[in-house]
């Protein structure tokens, strides 16, 4: 392997890891808190994507896309939760199978409205040139991918590690009922993290979209990597998000480079070993 | 008494023979089945256009049979397929099948049409076994096997554009093996060195990781279709790896849609196939315009499309020549199917039940604003065995994920 092979799959595996976190850090949020898996996840990255390439074409903006999709997959996931899963709280059965559904008739939907034929995102031409890393060149907006999800968990870890907000929710996840004891209103802090969550799913899907192309199934794909990536890192931490989502980006990475027949096998290793050896994950908690 | 009965029954009679050539007046049902609903909605939607136009074309009655049409959806599914064609056979008294359109669904027809006996005429499906191996006497084809344009290919490649090792990155399962070992047994012969052969699981979006470890070549063959050939593509132009190694394609890879979201950075890109919607003879335009006259301007009719009208000409001509919709004739005459002036140029069915046609190498040009497939050189007359001996090649072990070999020097090639 030369330098620049090592340098070159070492750039993919962290753009790959920074998409899954930002998939990843909502879904495992939403998770510490409430305990709901939120099997919808994949559809709201799909409605999402398809969004945000209807607004970048419209207005030529990157971020406009990003915003907007985000916008309209948040406005989802809050009716979503004000509207369904309000009235099965804490049945866990009932929660997976609701999310199951909504993704269901989501993606359906999205299939009816765009058909099964693939789509791509058209970049404004100055994010499509590469940059210079110093070690290779390298596309510019896979670089902006990166900023983007070190940004995102930059801001997230303040905000919980410094902000009142974000103690309230880390009082939630560690003892929901004490904290609604101490006057936290838990319900509604579960709606604003579930917003979040479905914002970024949707977001996840503007910005994956500039490099993958948007089709039908995806939304099943990407929801299997966020979990892969939340079982590793432990469900409900958000550390636990980055290091499963660099590890799973790493290893596709390689895998894919050298032994694309097995990439899948490699993808889902990891996961196996977490869950045999280590069943709560590397910063997941035992309850 | 008696003599009013004799009044009665002689009126009735002389009713009734007035009434029979009415009667008489029969119906060939033909049902046509492929997917207009799910992810690949697109194919079946164009070979329903296709078998529309053809439709137009026939008119109400044929070997004065009335003409019935009805259309299931497959859902691109191999159990609906199946369920469909139950229901054509037992409830809807279909006489004759068009379809289906998908690699899986076509095999999961075949097995079915084995056992019913009904006629078949499968479009666009292109598992080769159809015809070869697992062929069946009532089943014939209107379209292709995987390996069928990529003899002529793989000869154009080596000879015409004078590569010698070309990478392949494909979609690993039956249909794309097919297109390669086709592409193989060519291309070895007519003085290529190698090709290397990656395969990734369908479904795979991210590429970035087997193009950084992509081997020298004198030209990447893609060898797949949908949205993982739209993601490779995209990447491959992203890391600039088509300045150094030019990106060519399998039979579906610029034919079959994808073309206006490649935009024209595809502009210049060589594939093989049996069809060419930039086609110029005077026959396939005659076919493009009313096509596009009947199902609007934006409407272009690719492969699927004209194998529909294809399959239901054909369907239409065996009932001419049959005289009947009895399964003996009709299947006697499908068999014998010519077609001089078929949309795509001529073909004829070989002995196996498959067309003999032209293959198309095409190269991806703008024409009025959009991107289309020309031909650029035409191979006359390929069949499904290319340019090898019927027996001996169902005799040779089917195409798989490394078979046959990679290494033109192999003895393999030494015949």
């Amino acid at each position: 392997m030369t330098l620049h092979t090592f340098y070159f799959l070492t750039l993919n595996g962290l753009t790959l890891a920074a998409l899954l976190f930002i998939m990843a850090s909502g879904l495992t949020l939403a998770f510490g808190l409430m305990r709901v898996v939120n099997l919808a996840h994949g559809a709201f990255y799909l409605l999402g994507g398809y969004t945000g390439v209807h607004v970048v074409q419209a207005s030529g903006s990157l971020a406009a896309g990003v915003l907007v999709g985000g916008a309209v997959a948040m406005a989802g996931g809050l009716l979503v939760e004000r509207l369904l899963l309000q009235r099965v709280r804490g049945l866990d059965l009932s929660e997976a199978l609701l999310t199951i559904a909504v993704g269901l008739i989501i993606a359906d939907a999205l299939l009816v409205a765009y058909g099964g034929r693939p789509i791509s995102l058209p970049l404004p031409p100055g994010l499509r040139s590469p940059v210079d890393l110093g070690v290779m060149m390298y596309p510019a907006f896979r670089v902006v991918i990166m900023v983007l999800a070190v940004l995102l968990g930059g801001a997230l870890w303040l905000v919980m590690s410094r902000t009142r907000i974000g103690a309230a929710i880390r009082a939630g996840v560690d003892d929901r009922e004490t904290a609604m004891a101490q006057g936290i209103n838990v319900p509604l802090l579960f709606a604003g993290v579930f917003a979040v969550a479905s914002f970024l799913a949707g977001a996840a899907g503007v910005i994956g979209t500039s490099y993958m192309s948007l089709n039908q199934g995806l939304d099943v794909r990407v929801l299997m990597l966020s979990l892969v990536v939340i079982i590793i890192g432990g469900m409900g931490s958000l550390k636990g998000a980055a290091v499963g989502a660099l590890i799973t980006g790493m290893v596709s990475s390689f895998a894919t480079g050298y032994l694309p027949q097995f990439a899948l096998f490699f993808l889902f290793l990891p996961m196996t070993l977490i869950l045999v050896f280590r069943p709560q994950g590397l910063f997941g908690r035992t309850t | 008494m008696s003599a009013t009965r004799h009044i009665l029954v002689g009126g009735i009679s002389a009713l009734a023979l007035a009434a029979a050539p009415v009667q008489a007046q029969e119906t060939v049902h033909i049902g046509v089945v492929g997917p207009t609903s799910g992810v690949f909605s697109f194919f079946g939607e164009q070979q329903n256009m296709g078998v529309e136009l053809a439709m137009d074309e026939v008119g109400d009655s044929v070997a004065g049979h009335d003409i019935k049409v009805t259309f299931y959806d497959s859902q691109g599914d191999p159990e609906t397929v199946v369920d469909r064609l139950r229901a054509m056979d037992s409830r809807d008294d279909v006489d004759i099948v068009v379809g289906p359109v998908l690699g899986s669904t076509g095999l999961a027809a075949l097995e079915w049409a084995k056992d019913s006996g009904m006629p078949t005429i499968i479009s666009y499906s292109a598992p080769e076994d159809i015809t070869m191996r697992q062929r069946a006497e009532n089943v014939v084809r209107a379209g292709w096997t995987g390996a069928q344009p990529m003899f002529a290919f793989g000869r154009y490649v080596a000879e015409e554009l004078g590569h010698e090792r070309i990478v392949m990155v494909g979609q690993d399962y039956s249909f794309p093996y097919n297109q390669i070992g086709g592409f193989l047994e060519t291309f070895c012969r007519s003085g290529g060195e190698s090709v290397e052969r990656i395969w990734h699981p369908t479904g795979t979006s991210d590429y970035s990781s087997i193009l950084a470890t992509l081997p020298e070549g004198d030209a990447v063959l893609y060898n797949g279709a949908g949205s993982d050939a739209l993601s490779f593509f995209e990447q491959y132009h992203e890391f600039g790896i088509d300045e150094r190694m030019p990106l060519i394609g399998g039979s579906n890879f610029y034919a079959v849609g994808d073309l206006p979201e490649m935009g024209e950075a595809a502009l210049g890109g060589v594939s093989a196939l049996q069809y060419a919607e930039g086609l110029q003879t005077e026959n396939f335009i005659e076919f493009r315009d009313a096509f596009r006259a009947m199902h609007g301007d934006d409407a272009m009719p690719l492969a699927p499309a004209e194998h529909g009208y294809v399959a239901f000409l054909m369907a239409v001509q065996a009932v001419e020549k049959a005289g009947s919709t009895e399964r003996d004739p009709v299947i006697a005459a499908l068999r014998d199917t010519e077609m001089p002036d078929a949309p795509r140029g001529p073909l004829y069915l070989d002995e196996y039940g498959n067309p003999v046609q032209n293959i198309y190498i095409n190269e991806v040009q703008e024409v009025d604003g959009r991107l289309v497939n020309v031909p650029i050189e035409t191979y006359e007359e390929v069949s499904q065995f290319g340019p090898f001996d019927p027996e001996e090649y169902l005799a040779s072990e089917p195409d798989s994920r490394d078979f046959p070999p990679g290494d033109c020097s192999d003895p393999y090639y030494d015949d």
